[in-house]
């Protein structure tokens, strides 16, 4: 009898490849695709176009909640700003600037004992806002118009230092109250046209934060402080 | 979770919260949980920043902790499902819009912009915008109450979990008896505060969050009605959304089949409302019809009081993730692919040639649309050896499948990619422009301003001239790009919510 | 041969032949007495004293006088005993041409390809393209173009008709797939189903009622596209239902078998319009697996999403 058959779709003069070219769906003999002599185009042309968008007045509604709700976020407190707010120098378009009032959409409240105590706003008098080496005339500028209640600011801090040991790290719910008011209403101030004095207060600027430093602030500056200097 | 989440949420947390927000987000999303110590080091933010940005996303709820490995120190999750659900605000408020009006609207409005927040401050703020828009002097607050008493009652809006006593890191817990529990409100605490005076309407402390799952179930049954009047016609819509009424009364609202509803009730139920006659005459027939269509959403589960009917909530998904992903098939590859998948889906295995001979599409389209949608994961394949004597040679069967949850794991991506896209998109062109619009947005506020101040029509219009014509025909392309990207977001949302719904029935 | 006297090998030699018949006698009884067929070691133990060439040339006497059909199994040769009605046939014909011959009968009206017969017959190709050749001039069998490959022909009995598989039935024209054709039906049957379920609209009867007046049967179906007169091949009713699926596959139309066993179909519509992801081009993206932040396909510069936004 004869001898045994070939397997596969090898030789029968074929020019053999280094894959079974049945597995890509071609049977024996069938003409492979004509050779490839450009690389593809990045965007080859679109053989299926997009179905339209769904239109409506429901659609177009909800385009505007969207808008709505963006904007809104934007413009609190719940958007974190990593530069100062505020060029320093009054500048000509600043006549025709409304004052946005950033934040003025009310201030965020928080219900401090929902939060772990680490990030319950410091009592400490410098703690509580990182402190940035001036950069910005800004500072200077606010020196110059604060410099007048810096009386008011020491007696304030001497309560302050009074208080200070009773409560560490913010479990007093009435001192954290205190601190979030104050707290909310710099944060109600971007454009700081209005002099505001209680704000200023705890804010404070390098100038007289170093003065006062009573050298407990020391352990909170942990990074570098350069890059970003919020003034509340 | 895929890298591709992680990126749209990265670029929906910049787009709300800022960069700040973002880092921090993406520092969370690339570990299961981390201590507040380790995050400035891998953000390269200031302590103060990364503090300020936890507090926000606790706030919003987009971020939850636990005590760590030290008693004091917490450790931080991202919930990065929540984050992706800013998509859906809007849908969640014209919800409210057309069930509830334009208070509870308001209401809930307020509550997401904030986060969580007491009734009473809720109220207040709803009433202050409504007078806005109004125009009116006063609003009645007995309304807003009211409207929020219901949006208690219906579960749309929860009790904040309470912080344990005496912990270092406090523990969020709440009963569930408790959840829906509704405040205590003072009128004359209420009122007094709205006008500005110091006033205690009497519920501080009690925290309200929206309950974005119960809008998922309304979301959920408006599909499934909406498809069956499809299928059907709008009075076996109606009777659907008759048959999910009575569901509720007896099931939990999240289980793949419901209990039984008996037909007595069901015919009950339907005779009571009077816009659709003809259902009200045959909710028999429209019930068997339902019943036998190949859809499944309804079974007869038994004979008694004229018939126990169930809702298949898990077989209905199946059945619209199978449709919504047939119908990508057809737009992205054309219907003779689409024939070919269904028939993939009919067989469950089945080779090429039969492919070929079924679908009658000549051979080598046939192939080549075969290999096209096994490359792009439409198609699975399966190799099987039958082994025969050495004599005859081996043949491979190569059998065609199709995984669901696979493909529809891929087609979420897909919605992920695109939303990603249509974002940055939106943001670069945006940016492209942004003097142009900034300098639109000066030009407004001037007008504004000099409007207060009571100029002329001969200054406003100098003023609006500022802008060439060429710049407001930019302005107003670029207008209409921006929401045509917005509006694409939101339906693509929409595919989301359908493949995630039926994955979760999955599970 | 033994080395015998010549008397005695006269002698032996007609004893031989005589045990040479007898031999025939017992092997055809045994095939007889065998429905599967016997093989040359049961031969070999039904009569162990014929030497291997006797058995051979005995065997291959039945061969060619056509009382054996030749079977391979596994490797094995067997010999089955012919239906006597057949046995006229292949007088006169080759062994090897029996057996090539009674594998192509086998294949019936579906043929059977080069390839398969070789295997089959365990003859190396040369001796088989002769005898194909020999055979298809004895037109006792012929060649058959397959529609499944284009190049694949198939062997079958000279008088058989090709089975529909072969030759494509009503789609092919010469080998050619008529997509064009199958196309226009699948619309036509679309239509006559799809205006019966719009005529269901304002139906007050009721919805079962509704409905049942959708639904055709694949022989209402038939009956609407003859009429029509649009194929110039007479279709059957099965060849309508096989357009009736493809439909099926295309989520136009639902199928019910009625307790007779038939067929109804009626138009659906889907249950979804189409999703969200493709009314954006990355759903309909043929780059979309190349898309990132990095590299030439971007979000930031893609044509496509220039074209649609324009």
């Amino acid at each position: 009898m004869a001898g045994r058959g070939r397997g596969g779709g090898r030789g029968r003069g074929r020019a053999s490849m280094s894959f079974n070219v049945e597995q890509l769906g071609f049977t024996a003999g069938e003409a492979l695709p004509g050779p490839v002599l450009q690389p593809p185009p990045i965007y080859p042309p679109m053989e299926n176009k997009p179905v339209p968008l769904q239109t409506g007045v429901e659609g177009e509604y909800m385009l505007a909640l969207k808008r709505d709700f963006v904007e809104f976020l934007r413009e609190s407190p719940a958007f974190i700003t990593p530069t100062a707010a505020k060029a320093d120098i009054e500048r000509y378009s600043d006549r025709y600037q409304v004052a946005l009032a950033k934040k003025s959409h009310g201030e965020l409240k928080f219900d401090w004992a929902r939060f772990p105590p680490e990030l319950r706003p410091q009592t400490k008098i410098t703690g509580k806002r990182k402190q940035q080496p001036a950069k910005s005339t800004e500072k200077q500028a606010k020196i110059i118009r604060k410099s007048v209640d810096i009386v008011g600011r020491l007696d304030e801090l001497e309560k302050k230092e009074e208080q200070q040991s009773d409560t560490e790290g913010g479990g007093d719910e009435a001192e954290g109250k205190e601190d979030e008011e104050k707290e909310d209403g710099e944060e109600g101030v971007m454009e700081d046209m209005e002099d505001d004095p209680d704000e200023e207060m705890d804010e404070g600027t390098d100038y007289i934060n170093n003065y006062f430093d009573n050298g407990e602030n020391y352990l909170d500056e942990e990074d570098d402080n350069l890059d970003d200097g919020p003034i509340y | 979770m895929s890298t591709q989440f992680g990126a749209l949420c990265s670029l929906i947390l910049l787009e709300h919260f800022g960069e700040i927000v973002q880092k921090v987000g993406n520092d969370l999303y690339k570990c299961q949980s981390k201590p507040l110590r380790l995050i400035p080091g891998s953000t390269k933010l200031p302590l103060q920043k990364v503090k300020e940005a936890l507090r926000i996303m606790i706030q919003y709820d987009f971020v939850t902790f636990s005590m760590g490995q030290l008693p004091d120190r917490a450790e931080y999750t991202l919930l990065a499902d929540k984050v992706v659900l800013l998509l859906r605000y809007p849908r969640y408020l014209l919800l409210m819009k057309t069930q509830y009006g334009d208070e509870a609207e308001m209401l809930i409005e307020e509550i997401l912009r904030q986060g969580k927040d007491t009734a009473s401050r809720v109220i207040i703020r709803a009433a202050t915008r409504l007078k806005e828009s109004l125009k009116v002097e006063k609003v009645c607050l007995v309304t807003l109450r009211d409207k929020f008493l219901v949006l208690v009652n219906k579960q749309f809006v929860m009790r904040c979990p309470y912080p344990s006593e005496e912990k270092d890191v406090p523990e969020l817990t709440i009963k569930e008896k408790q959840l829906y529990l509704p405040p205590d409100i003072n009128l004359k605490g209420l009122s007094d505060l709205e006008e500005g005076k110091p006033g205690n309407p009497g519920d501080e402390g009690i925290c309200w969050r929206v309950n974005l799952d119960r809008f998922h179930q309304d979301f959920r049954d408006q599909i499934m009605v909406s498809a069956i009047s499809r299928r059907l016609d709008d009075n076996a819509g109606e009777l659907l959304r008759q048959l999910l009424k009575q569901m509720y009364l007896r099931t939990e609202p999240w289980v793949a089949t419901s209990n039984p509803v008996p037909f007595t009730e069901l015919r009950e139920a339907v005779r009571k409302q009077s816009s659709y006659p003809l259902l009200a005459q045959y909710v028999d027939q429209y019930l068997k019809i339902m019943e036998e269509d190949s859809s499944g959403f309804v079974s007869k589960v038994g004979d008694s009081s004229g018939g126990q009917y169930s809702l298949n909530m898990k077989t209905a998904f199946i059945q619209l993730t199978w449709a919504t992903i047939e119908n990508i098939v057809m737009e992205r590859f054309g219907s003779k692919a689409a024939r070919i998948f269904r028939l993939v889906k009919a067989k469950k295995f089945v080779e090429q040639e039969q492919i070929q001979q079924i679908a009658m599409i000549p051979a080598k389209e046939a192939k080549l649309l075969t290999y096209k949608l096994l490359e792009e994961n439409f198609l699975q394949m399966q190799e099987l050896r039958k082994s025969l004597a050495s004599n005859v040679p081996n043949k491979t069967f190569f059998l065609f499948y199709i995984d669901l949850n696979q493909v529809a794991r891929m087609v979420l991506e897909m919605c992920c990619k695109a939303l990603y896209n249509a974002m940055t998109r939106r943001e670069y062109e945006r940016s492209e422009n942004r003097r142009m619009i900034e300098k639109q947005q000066r030009i407004e506020l001037i007008t504004l301003n000099m409007k207060e101040q009571g100029a002329t029509s001969e200054q406003l219009a100098e003023i609006e001239e500022m802008l060439t014509p060429p710049e407001q025909a930019l302005l107003e392309k670029v207008r209409i790009m921006i929401n045509r990207l917005n509006e694409a977001e939101l339906q693509l949302d929409e595919t989301m919510f359908i493949l995630q719904l039926y994955l979760s029935y999955q599970i | 041969m033994t080395t015998n006297k010549p008397e005695e090998s006269v002698r032996n030699g007609n004893d031989q032949l005589s045990s040479l018949e007898s031999s025939e006698h017992r092997i055809l009884a045994l095939a007889k007495g065998s429905g599967k067929g016997i093989s040359d070691k049961d031969i070999q133990n039904e009569v162990p004293d014929l030497r291997p060439d006797q058995r051979a040339s005995i065997i291959n006497k039945l061969l060619a006088q056509g009382y054996f059909d030749l079977f391979n199994q596994g490797g094995t040769l067997l010999y089955k005993l012919k239906d006597p009605s057949r046995i006229q046939k292949v007088k006169g014909a080759d062994n090897e041409e029996k057996i090539v011959y009674s594998i192509i009968e086998e294949a019936g009206n579906k043929g059977i390809w080069i390839r398969d017969i070789r295997f089959k017959s365990n003859l190396i190709p040369t001796q088989l393209n002769k005898i194909l050749k020999i055979l298809e001039n004895k037109k006792l069998i012929k060649a058959v173009k397959s529609v499944s490959a284009s190049k694949k022909k198939v062997y079958m009995l000279y008088n058989l008709e090709p089975d529909r598989t072969v030759t494509g039935g009503a789609w092919y024209c010469d080998q050619d797939f008529e997509a064009e054709f199958v196309d226009v039906l699948n619309q036509q049957c679309y239509r006559f189903l799809h205006q019966k379920l719009e005529a269901t609209r304002d139906c007050k009867g009721g919805p079962i009622a509704a409905r049942n007046i959708s639904y055709a049967s694949s022989k209402d179906v038939w009956k609407y596209i003859s009429e029509l007169g649009i194929s110039k091949v007479q279709l059957s009713v099965e060849d309508m239902e096989t357009i009736l699926d493809t439909l099926l596959y295309d989520g136009k139309v639902e199928r019910c078998v009625t307790t007779d066993g038939s067929h109804l179909y009626r138009a659906v519509e889907s249950l979804l319009p189409a999703p969200g992801i493709v009314r954006i081009p990355c759903g309909v993206c043929p780059v979309l697996r190349h898309c990132s932040d990095v590299g030439s396909v971007n979000p930031k510069k893609c044509v496509y999403m220039k074209e649609w936004l324009e």
